[in-house]
Formats: structure tokens, C-alpha cells, sequence
């Protein structure tokens, strides 16, 4: 029967003979109390931590990799596992590259545990290193990856935050443009009206449009009675509102007014408050701005909704704005309402005034009783059915009236002579048509209505005076003039003369057509004169 | 007479989260900022003195993974007294494989001792793991024992070892 050594030789002969043969591997024997009893001659033995050239060294102060290893080793030693492996395990050498080292424990002789362990070493940088250099690239390329996708990321993130800044500038732009439009709309509405009520109701209604109220009411201060009294609503349910009257200092309305400030309640309920629109209504939130403009409240502006309402600082904005172009609207109809009824008392008075200078020239004049005022009337329906605007027939009423104006630089002498006139005289005479021009022309008012007094004497074919002016050269109100005032000449008595008779005055001025009269004055004449004729028959 | 007992430790965690850094850190004092992977194990020893004994810490460091590849190979694990489960505060999805190695390694040894560890936390302003979150972890799948660390600067690191040899000495 062999003995323990001779088994042991010959396996170390096997041993040594495949270690040379595949020159990577290593091996040492460990014997049953974990000491190293021998190791291969190839065994490379910097790689132990401890001296290893005598024998039994402890294994795991000889080697790291099997502090801790005792349970596992047994358990090899007991037979009840079969092997154990450490893989690549790295060993940084002198020069400071990576040696890769795998450790795999097996037993002796798996029936006789108490011959020990083999621990073979094999050397495996080859591999490792490649390994190593394919995980690092692996690795790295995650690396990289992850930053792309990190970077990707957070792109994607800015994107959709500027995506999102733009969406929110583009709403904001299209509110300002929304609001814009609603202001120019009120601008319109304010040009386009002189109707203080219909700009006011259009301004209410693009107000409770933007500012997404229910209910829109402007008062305005009624300084007879010291009231502020409702004059337009929109959105109401009830007809009560259209005829709030508040006193100043009285409600939310009567406040705002009086302290001249915005009151804002956002719920009614939590913040009661004295509110006859809101209890007219059952708001829930109101807000009262005073209407203001030079200094003046002119009134106030309310908006309701029936729910709580909670504005940011750009909705009270805009109220403000919009309450201001109320306020806008408001001073500027009354100026132009205050404006035009002075125009009109102004046209009044200048009306008044030429009357009272026509008069008194028909008076110096010892003119027939009523002349200027029968010819200006028959003037005036020849005028209207030539086709003149109002402004036109204005100024032939005024030039009809003051005609004779110029006759006021004729003496006494030869303006009330009874007998026939000299040469001389009549030189004299001719020139009322200048001074009436040189009188009227420096009243920008009555420059208008010059060219009756200045032309009521031209004659179509051009042997009038002052100026000798023919045909379409005498202005239209002058040519149909003088035809009414040859008719009405013709027609009254005179201290040389008895008046003619009317049909003979027709004929007369029918005879002078296209000579002394423009022939479509004279048509016109003729149709006046019949429809006078018809009138005066139906009386 | 002071002994000195051998305990093995391993530093577990994903690719690149720093675990050799943080040993070279602890072990050599030194830090490279170059990224160079490991392949299987490395293992180094340092030799801790306190006034009541010395602890020569075997500290494997195990190569990270991406899906557990490395760890599947439990033969590191054994006779591991402890172990550093690392993450990466500037990777969220690092943390993630915190729980599943901490998870992993209790199966091999229940009495596992575990340190959480958050390292990078010098990169301030690229931190996606708070300290919240570590601790969350720390505490479902350990005792609590968690620390923020930089194995660029060295805050924290020795502290994380010591823990671990600390809970160590107070298990055995």
C-alpha cells in the first residue's frame, strides 16, 4: 500500500508536468489546518504577501483574497462543496499595471479529505486586460451617453420652458392686442357718437366683455340734484338698476365718488358691504372706480359678478384704463354739446344782428315795407330748388338781407333824391356794390354771403356793375337774386311810379332772360312764382 | 496587548459611482479624477487603530455593473463582514441599484453589516439624490447608517469606514 508522500509526489509530478505544459498556472497544497505546505516550482511568490519559501504559513496571511475564507475551505475540506473560485482578482504591480489573478480551490483527493486543498493559480492579465479595455470603453460610452441624455434632457426642458415662456408672451400679446382693440373700439364709439349715452353704453359693453363681469354700470353726477344717477347698464336682470340715484358718500357707488378712490370687494359675503346695485343683483364680488377727468368726478364706473372674483394687478389695469376712457368720453361730448350750443347761440345772435341791419337799411332806404324780407324768402326757395345745402342757403339768407348793405355809404342826398339822378349822382350810386364788399369782407362770418350784395347788379351779358361780370362769372346766388329783385322792384309802388302788375312783371323779366337775367334763373323764377301762385290759391 | 483581527469589506455599487476612489481615497489619501474601470476585484488592505483594538480591513473592491453582471458571482461576497453600497448623487438612477444591492447582498449573509454611501457631493449644483432619499434607503434596507461623502475632497470618507468597522466590532 503506498504512502501518504508517494501519493503526494506523484500528484505533484502530474501537477508540475500540466503547469509547465500550460505555463499559466500556479499551485500550492494546503493541508487540513489551512497552512500552505507546498508550492509549485513555478509558483511566482511575490505574489504572497508573506514568505512562502518554508512551509506552513498560515494561507490567509500569505494571501488577502482568503481573510474570512475559513467556513468556505472547510466546507471544501468536509467534501460538502466541491470547489470555490475567486476570479480576475487585480494585483497592481511594481511598475504599476494590473496583474489579473484567479484563484480556484479544489481539494486533494476528493475521498481522503485529509489531504488537503490545491489552490491553483492561473494568471489571467490576457484576458483581464481585454476585458478591462472592452468595460472601459463599455463604460465610458455610458458615461456619455448619460451626459447626452442628461444634456438631451435638459434641452428638452428648456425647449418646452421657452415653448411654454412664448405660448404665455403669445396669450399675452393677444390679451394686449384683445384689450387694444377694445380701447380703439371705445375710441370710435366716442368719435363716432355725440350721443353721451350711446358712448357710454358701448364703452360699458366692451368693458363687461374684458373684464368678464356680469353686470356694467356707469353714473354720472348730476350737480342739480348732487346725485350720481345710473345712465348706462349692461348685463342687468333687473330694470331697477337703470334707475339708481345715490346720494354722494352713500353705498359702495356714493363712496368711491366721494373719497375718489377704487373700492374693490372680492366677496360680498366675507366683506359685507351697504351696495344697492349688488343687492339689486346678488353680486358676489364688485368693484366701483370714480370717473375723473381734469380734476373732476364726473361719475363712477361698477362693475358686479355674481361670484367671488379675486383680479390680478393687470385686470385692475385695464379697469383703470377703461374707466378713464369713460372719463375721456364724458368731458370731451360735454365740451362738444357746450361747444355747439354756443355755435348755435352764436348763429342765433349774428342772425338777429343782420335782421336788425337789414331793417334798419330798409328803414333809411324809405324801402316798400317788407322788401328785404320777400325777396330773402323768394331767394331762398329759388336757392333750394337750384339745389343749395343748408350751409349755402345760410349765407344767401344773410346776403339777401344785407344787399342793400353798401347803400349805408350813399349820402342822403342822392340815396333819397326823388327826382332823377345826375351822371354824377348815379356814379355815386353805382358804387353800393363796392361798399357793401369793402364793409362785409373783414367779417370772415359774413364773407360767405358776400356775393349778393356785391353782385346783385352784374347782368348776364356782362352790362352790370361794379365789376361788368357775364354770365356764369356772377355767382349763382347773385343771378338769382337780381331777378327776385328786379320783381319785387317792378312790382311796388314808387313816388314816380305805380308798381306794376305781376303778370307784366313776369313778362318783363321772361323779356330779359339771357340778357339782363341768366335764363335758368329766370326758369327757376317762373317755377317759384307758380308755385307761390298755387299756394296762394289754396289759401 | 493589542490584536488585530482581519475583517473583509466590500464596496459595492454601479459603474463609475467612485468606489475605487473613495478606497484610494481612504487607503492612499490620494484621488484621480481619471475614470479607469475594474475588472473583477481589487482588494486592499488598511490597517484601522482605535484605543481598543486595531482592525485590518480586507476591502474588496468589486467591479460595478450595469445590471448586476458582477454580482451575480457571489463568491466575492463570502466571509464578507461588511460592505459600502455606493451611489452616484449626481446619477439618480445609481440609488436605484443601491436598494438592489443591498438587497442581494442580505440575501448571501443576513448579518451583513451595511453603510449607505451618497459620494460626489462635492458637485453641488448637479445633484439629482438628496439626502432625504439616502436616507430613506438607508433606513428600509439598513440600520440607517448613511453618509454623504466626496472621495475628490475626502469629506466623509474615513468616517464611512470607520462606521463600518465600528458596527463590525459591535456584531461580532
Amino acid at each position: 500500500m503506498p504512502d501518504k508522500k508517494t501519493e503526494f509526489a506523484k500528484l505533484t509530478a502530474r501537477a508540475a508536468q500540466v503547469t509547465s505544459d500550460l505555463y499559466q498556472l500556479a499551485y500550492m497544497h494546503v493541508d487540513t489546518s489551512l497552512r500552505i505546505v507546498q508550492v509549485s516550482p513555478n509558483f511566482p511568490s511575490e505574489l504572497a504577501e508573506a514568505d512562502i519559501t518554508g512551509t506552513g504559513v498560515p494561507l490567509e496571511d500569505a494571501f488577502g483574497e482568503f481573510v474570512g475564507m475559513e467556513d468556505v475551505l472547510q466546507s471544501i475540506l468536509r467534501g460538502e462543496q466541491h470547489h470555490f473560485q475567486i476570479e480576475r482578482v487585480n494585483r497592481v504591480q511594481p511598475d504599476g499595471s494590473i496583474r489579473y489573478l484567479s484563484f480556484r480551490i479544489v481539494p486533494v483527493d476528493v475521498r481522503k479529505s485529509e489531504a488537503g486543498l490545491l489552490v491553483i493559480v492561473e494568471d489571467v492579465t490576457r484576458f483581464g486586460l481585454v476585458e478591462h479595455s472592452l468595460v472601459q470603453s463599455r463604460n465610458e460610452m455610458k458615461f456619455l451617453q448619460d451626459a447626452l441624455a442628461r444634456t438631451n434632457a435638459e434641452l428638452d426642458q428648456r425647449v418646452e420652458k421657452r415653448t411654454a415662456e412664448l405660448a404665455e408672451a403669445n396669450q399675452q400679446i393677444e390679451k394686449q392686442l384683445f384689450r387694444m382693440q377694445a380701447l380703439r373700439m371705445n375710441d370710435l364709439a366716442i368719435l363716432g357718437t355725440t350721443d353721451l349715452r350711446v358712448a357710454l353704453k358701448s364703452i360699458a359693453e366692451q368693458t363687461r366683455r374684458q373684464l368678464n363681469v356680469d353686470v356694467v354700470s356707469i353714473l354720472l353726477f348730476n350737480s342739480h340734484t348732487l346725485r350720481i344717477e345710473s345712465v348706462a347698464v349692461t348685463g342687468a336682470q333687473t330694470p331697477e338698476i337703470q334707475n339708481v340715484r345715490i346720494r354722494l358718500g352713500e353705498t359702495l357707488i356714493g363712496r368711491a365718488a366721494l373719497e375718489r378712490k377704487m373700492i374693490a370687494i372680492p366677496d360680498l359675503v366675507k366683506e359685507p358691504q351697504s351696495d344697492m346695485v349688488g343687492r339689486l343683483e346678488g353680486f358676489i364680488s364688485c368693484f366701483v372706480l370714480p370717473l375723473i377727468a381734469k380734476g373732476n368726478v364726473l361719475g363712477v364706473m361698477y362693475l358686479g359678478r355674481r361670484s367671488v372674483f379675486h383680479p390680478d394687478q393687470d385686470w385692475l389695469d385695464f379697469f383703470e384704463s377703461l374707466a378713464g376712457q369713460a372719463a375721456m368720453a364724458i368731458e370731451s361730448i360735454r365740451a362738444f354739446e357746450t361747444l355747439q350750443r354756443s355755435n348755435f347761440e352764436l348763429a342765433l345772435a349774428y342772425s338777429r344782428t343782420i335782421e336788425g341791419w337789414s331793417h334798419a337799411l330798409d328803414l333809411r332806404d324809405h324801402e316798400t315795407k317788407d322788401h328785404t324780407f320777400r325777396v330773402t324768402e323768394v331767394t331762398l326757395r329759388l336757392a333750394r330748388l337750384a339745389g343749395m345745402n343748408d350751409t349755402e342757403l345760410m349765407h344767401v339768407k344773410h346776403g339777401a338781407l344785407l344787399h342793400d348793405i353798401g347803400k349805408m355809404g350813399i349820402p342822403d342826398a342822392i340815396l333819397l333824391k326823388e327826382d332823377y339822378l345826375s351822371t354824377d349822382e348815379w356814379e355815386i350810386m353805382r358804387r353800393h356794390p363796392i361798399y357793401a364788399y369793402e364793409m362785409l369782407s373783414p367779417i370772415e362770418y359774413l364773407r360767405p354771403a358776400l356775393d349778393i350784395p356785391y353782385c346783385h347788379h352784374e347782368k348776364w351779358d356782362g352790362t352790370g356793375y361794379p365789376r361788368g361780370l357775364a354770365g356764369e362769372q356772377i355767382p349763382l346766388s347773385a343771378r338769382l337774386f337780381a331777378v327776385v329783385d328786379v320783381w319785387d322792384a317792378l312790382r311796388s309802388d314808387r313816388p314816380y311810379r305805380k308798381g306794376w302788375e305781376e303778370e307784366k312783371v313776369r313778362e318783363h323779366i321772361r323779356s330779359q332772360s339771357g340778357t339782363h337775367f341768366d335764363p335758368n334763373a329766370v326758369n327757376l323764377f317762373l317755377r317759384v312764382m307758380d308755385g307761390m301762385d298755387r299756394e296762394n290759391a289754396d289759401q | 496587548m493589542n490584536t488585530i483581527v482581519q475583517k473583509k469589506v466590500c464596496l459595492l455599487g454601479d459603474f463609475g459611482v467612485g468606489k475605487t476612489s473613495l478606497v484610494r481615497r481612504f487607503v492612499e489619501d490620494r484621488f484621480d479624477d481619471k475614470y479607469l474601470t475594474t475588472i473583477g476585484v481589487k482588494i486592499s488592505r488598511k490597517t484601522i487603530v482605535r484605543s481598543y483594538g486595531s482592525m485590518s480591513m480586507l476591502i474588496w473592491d468589486l467591479a460595478g455593473s450595469t445590471g448586476f453582471d458582477t454580482f451575480t458571482n457571489p463568491s466575492y461576497m463570502q466571509g464578507t463582514a461588511g460592505a459600502i453600497i455606493v451611489c452616484d448623487i449626481t446619477r439618480r438612477e445609481t440609488l436605484t441599484i443601491v436598494a438592489e444591492y443591498a438587497r442581494q447582498a442580505r440575501i448571501i449573509n443576513p448579518k451583513i453589516h451595511l453603510v449607505f454611501v451618497g459620494n460626489k457631493m462635492d458637485r453641488t449644483g448637479e445633484r439629482l439624490v438628496s439626502e432625504e432619499d439616502l436616507r430613506e434607503v438607508s433606513s428600509t434596507f439598513g440600520d440607517g447608517t448613511y453618509f454623504m461623502s466626496s472621495a475628490k475632497t475626502g469629506e466623509n470618507v474615513e468616517d464611512v469606514f470607520f462606521a463600518l468597522a465600528e458596527k463590525i466590532d459591535a456584531g461580532a
